[in-house]
């Protein structure tokens, strides 16, 4: 089987000789939850790697998580073709960054109780041919002791996806996990001691 | 911390010091014994038997099956259907009698209620985009499954019964070792169209020009391999893992429309009668030409599209020696062929796309087989084959003998990303490289994926560094896993197939960078080389288990290994190895001069503390009263004595000669204290770099974690003052934590900083315009804000 990470879709690497043009259409699909296994085949022979890694370190002096996600850019190109219904190339992706933003925050979100989402702030993207790399702040406010990270990128590409932050808050380092079936970790920000 | 302080040893315990290089001493009653990275593998490696000797070689009496095929099919074009009549012939060279056999249906995965879809857990989103819809309900409407209509043995029918991917023939009489049987069964079922219900086979539609590109694999009942491993292997095909087989003889009739080109296993026996005369005579130039040559043009495959047929022809395929059989077929095909020399032997290397594949297929797909026929077999053994095809279609990526399948295309203006044309080549050179991984070293990809996947990852990533300088491997380097190494909720890769988690690392990527590791900072290149290439050799056309490799890199390689497997293979455990200290030692002279005015110049250069300087200008009681001074008031015990000398003479006269030649030394004594972070044991690379600007590399092998796997320290003899070091200087061992490696310490940015440092000195990409905009322009969360603000 290729490990060369085509895309996770094979219907996607390749070009047809008619593009269907995907409008981002949702349905809500609560009704069929037990049938949504039925997307195990296109996972068959789709490239292995299912997992994003992330970087996410507080930056003491703006008591900001600095956020650096590596993922597959066939990963990163699908999702944009999904959500934005425009087919092309990462590379020539028009408005990348928006759509990139966009997808990347209504998936990877900072929640503190009931109270509204973090606000996320975009820094930057790279593109290599191995990886697309994102680059993503968000303040903290200096009260906060804890949050819930929410993080189901590809997730709705592929149902192994499992997505990893390395989470480093002062001299704490730990790895958070998210799969299918646990999306979300809480995580207990440090006293901001004052300098 | 306990950076460089200094100390004095006695000169002869210094001696004996310099060749033990580990000194640290372990904590003995901390350790738990079982964590042991050296303990040896025996207790978890199988025992060693008459089919699978200590050494990794087949044992003495070593036996496998062999099943023959013989085959006729036909695609039904205008129903997209395939039929077959086959005849098995299956010998049991196995010691035991079988009063069964099992068969693999591996299409049945395409049953509404298979148990691949079945036994996925389900997941838990509420929205779903539309073409994810679209195939739950293609999923759940198209029947694939096998339709099976005759299966006989001698004219008698036979009692089967079909349980999900797999099927129990019930014999009509045991069969005993050394026997042999014939099975004859017709199927049919309905091929699966692969934009709705993909796999590693289906078809492909073309609406523009309502043709079909066929790729056909893991479509004919198949035995399942019976072993002196596991029996009968009874293990549903579910998706991840793939399958093992046994090898055999393959005479197949392919019946298609007669307007088709079929790219298939095997040599093709009637070309007189399905090649026209003009495509013969292409092929005779191709096999003395240096390049590719089409044999189907790409302005012929067009003119092909736009005719059809209802006339049918049947090309015929024989195979030796392999343990599976795929064909492709369209009539849009191009095709182009060369003669390859693998070291003596003619090999054809052919490819065969549809015009959607150009330009990039007629460049690269065919050159992209012999280059890695070359070195592949470099590596291993000549490829034994007759042929080596790469074929563009509906899938992905997916491998069988002599035959891939690969999936990358152009853009419709024929242009395509680096991206694409080093994602052809590089699945082109895994697919073909398959070939040795494991369609000839017959490993049981459904149990151990690794045993083909990391090996032929591995494989690759050598055949892509010798395509072009600096060609962008993906896997292989050790920095590249660093990442996936360091995370928690890791599974060993000694794990099933079916329940591995992060598959990709754990089964391709891991495995790759462990053998890479092992081949440049273990073992070396050349002990490497021929232990990689002895376990090919012994299990070519054999079938290998884990022990078998592990054992056979051991015994042809001399070194014992056991820890790297245990660390790499049987555990989650990861490199980081961590700089904790360095302390200098001189070398005790014995001579008071020089032992005095040493001490004197240490005492010195203790900074004054802030209360001492502060306190100078304090009046003293002393001052006012000098008659409270006496002897030790001028006493400096580090003045030399008469007696210093006279003690320093008896000692001399007491030393031997080498002794008193070693007082002499000029050289400077460092101890580099290490600390194994991460758990898993692995040699220590260190860079050191002297005040005269010199630099020098110390590889240290795993064995200096032998007596303490926590601490452990190196001792250095040099001339030269030792200003700084550097851990893993290569990034040679996948250390996953870098800011420990480094003395004097040195903060590592972190990816955030590094980019945010890049952007704000400005990159050189993006002043050529080739930035993605990002930076310069207005920020695009505004963009976004605009129109809809994140988390409303
Ligand atoms: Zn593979």
């Amino acid at each position: 089987m290729s490990a060369n990470d085509l895309g996770s879709d094979p219907a996607v690497q390749r070009r047809r000789t008619t593009r269907r043009r995907n409008a981002p259409l949702f349905a809500a699909l609560t009704w069929l939850g037990a049938w949504c296994c039925a997307l195990a085949p296109q996972t068959a022979h789709a490239h292995p790697y299912h997992v994003t890694f992330a970087e996410a370190t507080l930056d003491e002096a703006s008591w900001s998580l600095q956020i650096a996600i590596r993922m597959k850019p066939e990963d990163l190109e699908e999702a944009l073709r999904r959500s934005s219904g425009v087919e092309a190339k990462l590379e020539e992706f028009p408005d990348r960054a928006a759509h990139a933003y966009r997808y990347l925050s209504s998936k990877l979100f900072f929640e503190r109780g009931d109270a509204p989402r973090l606000p996320i702030r975009w820094v930057g993207m790279e593109l290599s041919l191995r990886d697309a790399w994102v680059y993503l702040e968000v303040p903290l406010p200096s009260k906060t002791r804890r949050v819930t990270v929410h993080n189901d990128i590809f997730f709705d590409l592929e149902l192994n996806q499992a997505n990893t932050i390395e989470l480093r808050l002062l001299s704490e380092q730990t790895t958070l996990t998210f799969r299918r079936d646990q999306p979300t970790a809480i995580v207990e920000i440090p006293v901001r001691v004052a300098r | 911390m306990k950076w460089s302080f200094r100390t004095h040893l006695p000169v002869l315990a210094l001696a004996c010091a310099i060749p033990n290089i580990s000194t640290a001493a372990p904590d003995e009653d901390e350790r738990p014994p079982l964590t042991d990275p050296f303990r040896q593998l025996e207790e978890t490696l199988p025992t060693p038997t008459s089919t699978r000797a200590a050494s990794g070689a087949p044992g003495h009496r070593y036996w496998q099956q062999r099943a023959d095929y013989n085959i006729k099919v036909r695609i039904d074009d205008a129903k997209q259907h395939l039929e077959g009549s086959q005849r098995i012939r299956y010998f049991n060279e196995s010691p035991d009698t079988l009063d069964y056999v099992w068969l693999q249906l591996d299409a049945n995965i395409y049953a509404p209620d298979s148990d691949s879809v079945r036994a996925r857990s389900t997941p838990g989103f509420s929205r779903m985009p539309y073409r994810s819809l679209r195939r739950i309900f293609a999923r759940a409407t198209f029947d694939g499954s096998v339709k099976l209509t005759r299966v006989q043995s001698g004219g008698k029918d036979l009692n089967y019964v079909v349980v999900g991917t797999m099927m129990r023939i019930d014999l009509p009489k045991p069969l005993a070792s050394g026997k042999r049987v014939d099975l004859d069964i017709d199927w049919h079922y309905a091929i699966n169209d692969s934009d709705r219900v993909s796999g590693r086979t289906g078809f492909e539609f073309f609406e523009d020009d309502k043709n079909y590109i066929y790729e056909i694999a893991q479509w004919f009942p198949r035995m399942v391999a019976y072993t002196d491993v596991n029996g009968w292997q009874h293990k549903q095909f579910l998706g991840n893992g793939e399958f093992t087989l046994e090898l055999g003889d393959y005479k197949v009739e392919i019946t298609v429309p007669a307007d088709h080109i079929v790219a298939s296993t095997g040599v093709l026996k009637n070309g007189n009668k399905v090649l026209t005369s003009d495509q013969r005579a292409r092929l005779s130039k191709a096999a003395k030409a240096d390049a590719p040559e089409f044999i189907v043009t790409p302005e012929e495959a067009k003119q092909n599209e736009a005719e059809g047929t209802e006339e049918e022809k049947t090309w015929v395929f024989h195979a030796k020696n392999v343990r599976d059989f795929a064909f492709a077929t369209s009539r849009k095909f191009i095709w182009d062929a060369v003669s390859h020399d693998v070291n003596g032997r003619d090999v054809w290397a052919m490819s065969y796309y549809p015009n959607e594949g150009e330009p990039l297929w007629s460049r690269y797909s065919t050159r992209s087989i012999e280059h890695t026929l070359d070195i592949y077999s470099r590596y291993t053994f000549d490829y034994p084959y007759p042929v080596a095809i790469s074929v563009n279609g509906p899938v992905g990526g997916m491998e069988y003998p002599m035959i891939c399948f690969n999936g990358p295309r152009p853009e419709e203006d024929g242009t395509y990303t680096a991206r694409t044309k080093y994602g052809l080549i590089s699945v082109i050179i895994h697919e073909v490289g398959h070939n040795y991984f494991p369609m000839i070293v017959n490993s049981d990809e459904r149990q151990w994926t690794w045993m083909d996947e990391g090996l032929n990852t591995f494989l690759q990533y050598l055949t892509e560094q010798e395509w072009e300088p600096d060609y962008p491997s993906r896997r292989g380097e050790p920095r590249n896993i660093v990442g996936y190494m360091a995370s928690e909720n890791q599974v060993p890769i000694m794990t099933n197939s079916e329940s591995l988690l992060q598959f990709g690392n754990n089964a391709y990527a891991k495995p790759a960078t462990a053998l890479n590791v092992l081949r440049e900072t273990v073992l070396g290149r050349e002990l490497f080389d021929f232990a990689f290439k002895k376990y090919a050799r012994r299990w070519k056309f054999r079938r290998p288990q884990p022990a078998d490799f592990f054992r056979t890199m051991e015994d042809a390689s001399g070194i014992d290994l056991d820890w790297f497997w245990r660390g790499w293979f049987y555990s989650t455990d990861h490199v980081d190895i961590a700089l904790t200290g360095i302390r200098e030692f001189s070398v005790d002279t014995l001579d008071p001069e020089i032992e005095k005015a040493r001490d004197r110049e240490e005492r010195d250069s203790v900074p004054e503390s802030l209360s001492e300087r502060r306190n100078e200008d304090l009046a003293q009681l002393t001052d006012a009263l000098p008659e409270l001074k006496d002897f030790y008031n001028d006493y400096d015990k580090l003045d030399v004595t008469e007696k210093d000398k006279k003690w320093y003479q008896r000692a001399l006269k007491r030393l031997s000669d080498e002794e008193k030649e070693l007082l002499k030394t000029t050289k400077k004594f460092y101890v580099i204290d290490l600390e194994n972070v991460g758990g898993l044991v692995m040699p220590v690379i260190l860079e050191l770099h002297y005040g005269d600007g010199s630099k020098e590399e110390i590889r240290i092998p795993a064995e200096i974690w032998r007596r303490d796997w926590h601490e452990t320290s190196k001792a250095v003899m040099t001339d030269k003052d030792l200003v700084r070091v550097v851990v893993d200087p290569h990034l040679e061992t996948a250390d996953t934590d870098l800011s420990n490696n480094f003395y004097p310490p040195k903060v590592e940015k972190s990816r955030f900083e590094l980019f945010k440092y890049r952007r704000d000195r400005g990159n050189p990409m993006r002043d050529a315009g080739l930035g993605d905009g990002s930076v310069k322009e207005r920020s695009p969360q505004e963009k976004v804000d605009e129109r809809e603000r994140p988390g409303k």
